[in-house]
């Protein structure tokens, strides 16, 4: 700290030279000048250093005493602007850097966005973008309280938003509901759930509404499954009202799916010969610059772009990369009975994995590989359970005429 | 005077108030054999890189070494750098 003032404010470094070097160090301290880093020579003089301010109160205390100082150094700010007085395109940087930084922070250059799980950062910056909010806006033109409605406005899982500037940084803390989707108030309009696609029900737990097939039922694409539609009998059991629901139920349906897939026996593989080259290149909006050789046949070429960030989300459109060509051989190859299958099943393996992920159960599995001289067949159909149920309208019907004494 | 002297020491004991803030008396603290810290101070009598005799409020401290530096000096306090060998105090 005492260095850093001491850079700021400007020192000097003296010598003293004289008969009465010790009276002239005991005026000081009765002047309250502070010397440091006194040392004493074995020729008599002293040297020390002290503050710009403190050397011009020295000059009573010279006469006074007797003693000569001398000037060793200077060191400080205010000598070195002294000394570069005459460089003008030195001051003018600094006053270009000055007048920089006040433009920099007076704009955006960083939007960080905490909290959010179902909403992506991506998808809620792509929203920011539309709505103006980028990356280098002016911190005028914000206004956090109107960013905060727009985004709860926008996605109506997140239950609060609040914005805040910190210096040039726009952080956006989000807060996702808690409750699911089903807990949401929604508009209650009567609609009845209806098939899919055709198949077999399985499984079926009613809510609300009337269920009109039942599990072992089949059903076809479009067939209404749960009616919205309740039908009030009296003890006649003859309808004297109708009430209309939205119809809620788990409706599970199974149907075969039609598989087929074919893996030739014979293949074309590619064997690296180990030459390996390495080349660079640089990413300029659409224009891409390369170095380090160009694409070439038999060559296999993998590109590793590393983008240029400012900030945690603020990309520049420009980025760099690293080439690696390996070359390689194309060497016919055939496969034996067993490989194929086990390739075969491994496809179809992926398959089902890529079924399951988007939901659906895999009850059976008929698929047959079969093996010829060409190609390895898997051909067959999978039993698939899958919950269906798609919101239809319900029709209004007449309400029967309310049946009175006279009726009868 | 003695017995005026004899009174404030008595007093100073007995409300435990620091010596050196009461009496003025001086403080050494030495660090290792390169550092020593003077506190309550009147003037530096001798400044040489050999010796340095310092004038307390009590008698002389006179302190032999070599390269023998003031590090700063305030009108209470002094730190003092060096390779320290003797100090001896005076009355």
């Amino acid at each position: 700290m005492e260095k850093l003032i001491c850079f700021w404010k400007g020192c000097i470094k003296i010598q003293v030279r004289g008969e009465q070097t010790e009276r002239f160090l005991n005026l000081c301290r009765g002047r309250k000048i502070c010397i440091r880093n006194l040392c004493c020579h074995p020729d008599g003089a002293l040297t020390g250093i002290l503050a710009v301010k403190d050397f011009f109160l020295l000059g009573p205390l010279c006469r006074k005493t007797g003693v000569r100082i001398h000037i060793v150094e200077k060191h400080g700010l205010p000598f070195f602007f002294y000394r570069s007085k005459k460089r003008k395109a030195f001051f003018l940087g600094i006053l270009l850097c000055i007048g920089l930084l006040i433009f920099l922070s007076g704009h955006i250059w960083n939007i960080r966005i905490e909290g959010n799980r179902q909403c992506s950062t991506g998808e809620i910056l792509e929203f920011l973008d539309d709505q103006g909010i980028t990356h280098g806006i002016s911190r005028k033109k914000i206004n956090c309280s109107e960013i905060a409605a727009a985004v709860r406005e926008k996605y109506p899982e997140i239950t609060w938003v609040s914005a805040k500037l910190e210096g040039t940084r726009l952080t956006l803390e989000v807060q996702e509901g808690i409750f699911t989707g089903d807990d949401m108030p929604k508009e209650q309009t009567a609609s009845s759930l209806a098939a899919e696609k055709d198949g077999t029900i399985v499984k079926m737990v009613t809510r609300a509404g009337v269920p009109l097939l039942h599990p072992g039922d089949t059903c076809k694409k479009g067939d209404i499954l749960v009616s919205g539609v309740l039908e009030l009998k009296n003890d006649s059991q003859e309808v004297y009202q109708y009430q209309y629901v939205k119809a809620d139920a788990d409706v599970y349906i199974q149907y075969k799916l039609a598989y087929y897939h074919e893996v030739p026996m014979e293949y074309q593989e590619e064997v690296f010969a180990g030459t390996e080259k390495k080349g660079g290149c640089v990413r300029l909006g659409n224009w891409i610059f390369t170095f380090g050789g160009k694409k070439e046949n038999g060559w296999q070429q993998s590109v590793e772009y590393h983008p240029w960030q400012v900030t945690e989300n603020f990309f520049l459109p420009a980025s760099y990369g690293k080439i690696v060509r390996k070359e390689y051989r194309k060497t016919a190859k055939k496969r034996t009975e067993k490989e194929a299958k086990i390739v075969s099943w491994e496809i179809l393996q992926a398959y089902e994995k890529k079924l399951m992920e988007k939901g659906l159960q895999i009850s059976a599995n008929n698929v047959k590989i079969e093996v010829d001289h060409k190609t390895c067949i898997s051909k067959g159909s999978l039993e698939i359970i899958e919950k269906t149920g798609r919101e239809v309208p319900v029709e209004i019907q007449e309400q029967p005429e309310e049946r009175t004494t006279e009726n009868d | 005077m003695k017995k005026k002297e004899q009174w404030r020491e008595n007093l100073v004991e007995a409300l435990e108030i620091p010596r050196d803030l009461a009496l003025k008396e001086s403080v050494f603290t030495v660090t290792g054999k390169s550092q020593i810290q003077i506190g309550n101070y009147r003037s530096i009598l001798r400044y040489e890189p050999q010796e340095l005799i310092i004038l307390t409020f009590s008698g002389k401290l006179v302190i032999h070494g070599k390269g023998l530096k003031i590090l700063w000096y305030t009108p209470e306090e002094m730190q003092i750098e060096g390779i320290l060998s003797e100090i001896i105090l005076e009355r």
